[in-house]
């Protein structure tokens, strides 16, 4: 759980930088990689969409754990043992009660986790490089860089659109596995 | 052979030894009460018999079968939880359906089976429901219907009535015992509620500190209990001390006077007891038998009947008696000790 939040302490740029120490051409993933033999010379990690991936990765995951811990904590034990003495094995417990129990976590979680990197702006600017670019990105590419309201305009409604879709699909399915949320 | 036997289970959590070196047996077909406080280890027993736990040391035996190391899922125990544990997400027909369909049963099969047991607990109709659209005594039976339904070789109940009211916990009882009767299983059953217990079973394991003080009928439990625990926890309020008289039935008390008893016993101690409602009360100097004289302590109106606590030579007595005459603090009266109903330790 402190674990889980601890990255949540730095702010995003930070945290951004600190993966661009990490990953460059001489940082230490890199020279790890040569000292063991797994590859020749130092590969691109940084300002692709790996290096982005990976800044997401500790932006958000704090975010999918709390919601989950919140939800999982309180599915009681004693459903896991009824389960069990019903002749579930431990995957028939986390396939039937555990999972389905813990949708409105998982529902949470996914929501925040996809608006965050959705909406997500100095990440993918850090670590993206310029060969990567994600709708905020662009945004603010058109809008200040090229001064093209109108193209940012409609890339930030694509946004809104998407944004309602996917929070639709997530709630539509959540409700087919646990019908009583 | 009985069909369920622990041998010499040692169990607890950590450095907390809960059992101590426990031997119990079950017969096929016994509906078997573990009743104790709270803390005495009879949950923890119940627990270990369903394979929620493991024991530290000691063998559990099923069928003439090593079941120790079985897992719980494998040991076709149908169990019924205080909370009833029902399946939140699950309408009434699959939480019911659920231990069929972990057997992997054909889809007709399952719907049969499912409709039939929830007619036998009197929920036909109620399939498509959600726990919580029920109410507690509906969600009993739905708990015991799931744990039913797979045919378990063995049934344990842990405190399943205790979250029900006073008029619904006889109503059910009353339903568990025609279910066992009517499937013959095999029950455990863990209680504190001392008149459930009895009403319920074949037999009563009273626990203690993690071991089983008397295992045997209610009846028996009740006329002839054989510590002085199970006699206070079966409503014997009066204790006495006797030492062996001059001839067989005869005792003497610790002030010297001598009383009759039933049964021969020759030990220099022996501690009897007797429950109120086994005491006569009469004014002082009436003739009777095994008389102690006294004086009225508290009276107490009880409704129907009338308590004492009477103070004497040898101690505190609670009389229970449903007799018109009232005596008043301060009254000196006379104890009668019925001698059949004095029971000897």
């Amino acid at each position: 759980m402190a674990l889980a939040v601890f990255p949540m302490f730095t702010s995003p740029v930070i945290r951004s930088f600190s993966w661009m120490v990490l990953l460059g051409k001489k940082g230490i993933v890199n020279e790890l990689l040569v000292e063991l033999g797994i590859v020749a010379k130092p590969i691109s990690l940084l300002y692709n969409e790996f290096s982005m991936v990976v800044g997401f990765i500790q932006l958000f995951l704090p975010l999918m754990i709390l919601s989950l811990i919140g939800v999982m904590d309180n599915i009681s034990e004693d459903l896991n043992l009824a389960a069990g003495s019903l002749g579930a094995s431990r995957m028939g417990i986390f396939r039937h009660v555990v999972l389905p129990l813990s949708i409105p976590g998982l529902v949470t979680g996914s929501v925040l986790v996809f608006t965050g990197c959705l909406t997500a702006y100095t990440t993918p600017q850090l670590l993206g490089g310029t060969d990567t670019r994600v709708l905020a990105t662009m945004i603010y590419q058109q809008a200040m860089s090229l001064g093209d309201w109108t193209q940012a305009s409609v890339v930030a409604v694509i946004m809104i659109v998407v944004t309602i879709a996917v929070s639709t699909v997530i709630n539509k399915v959540s409700r087919k596995l646990n019908p009583t949320i | 052979m009985a069909l369920l036997e622990l041998q010499g289970i040692t169990a607890g959590y950590d450095k907390n030894v809960i059992l101590k070196d426990l031997d119990f047996q079950v017969e096929k077909g016994e509906l078997v009460s573990l009743l104790g406080s709270s803390g005495c280890g009879k949950t923890t027993t119940l627990r270990l018999i369903a394979g929620f736990s493991t024991p530290m040391s000691g063998k559990f035996m099923f069928g003439e079968k090593d079941y120790t190391q079985v897992p719980l899922n494998k040991r076709n125990f149908g169990f019924v939880f205080q909370s009833y544990a029902l399946f939140p997400h699950m309408t009434v027909f699959d939480n019911v359906a659920f231990g069929l369909k972990m057997r992997k049963l054909p889809a007709e099969q399952i719907k049969k089976e499912v409709m039939e047991m929830l007619e036998t607990v009197d929920l036909g109709g109620f399939e498509n429901r959600f726990p919580k659209e029920m109410s507690g005594g509906q969600r009993q039976r739905v708990a015991l219907a799931r744990a039913l339904v797979i045919k378990p070789d063995l049934l344990l109940l842990d405190e399943p009535l205790s979250n029900l009211d006073a008029k619904l916990r006889v109503k059910m009882r009353v339903e568990i015992r025609r279910l066992q009767q009517k499937f013959g299983f095999t029950a455990i059953y863990v209680t504190h509620d001392q008149e459930e217990c009895f009403a319920i079973s074949d037999k009563v394991a009273i626990m203690n500190h993690g071991v089983i003080e008397q295992m045997d009928s209610p009846s028996v439990i009740y006329n002839h209990p054989k510590t002085e625990f199970i006699a206070r926890f079966v409503g014997f309020e009066n204790f006495m001390d006797l030492k062996p008289g001059n001839s067989d039935g005869i005792y003497v008390l610790s002030d010297g006077s001598s009383i009759q008893a039933e049964g021969g016993r020759s030990e220099s101690s022996i501690r009897a007891c007797i429950r109120p409602e086994d005491i006569l009360i009469v004014p002082e100097g009436t003739e009777a038998v095994n008389p102690l004289a006294g004086e009225v302590m508290v009276s107490t109106f009880l409704g129907k009947r009338n308590q004492y606590n009477v103070r004497t030579a040898i101690g505190e007595f609670e009389v229970s008696t449903d007799q018109e005459s009232v005596y008043r603090i301060g009254d000196s009266v006379t104890l009668s000790l019925t001698p059949g109903k004095i029971i000897l330790l």
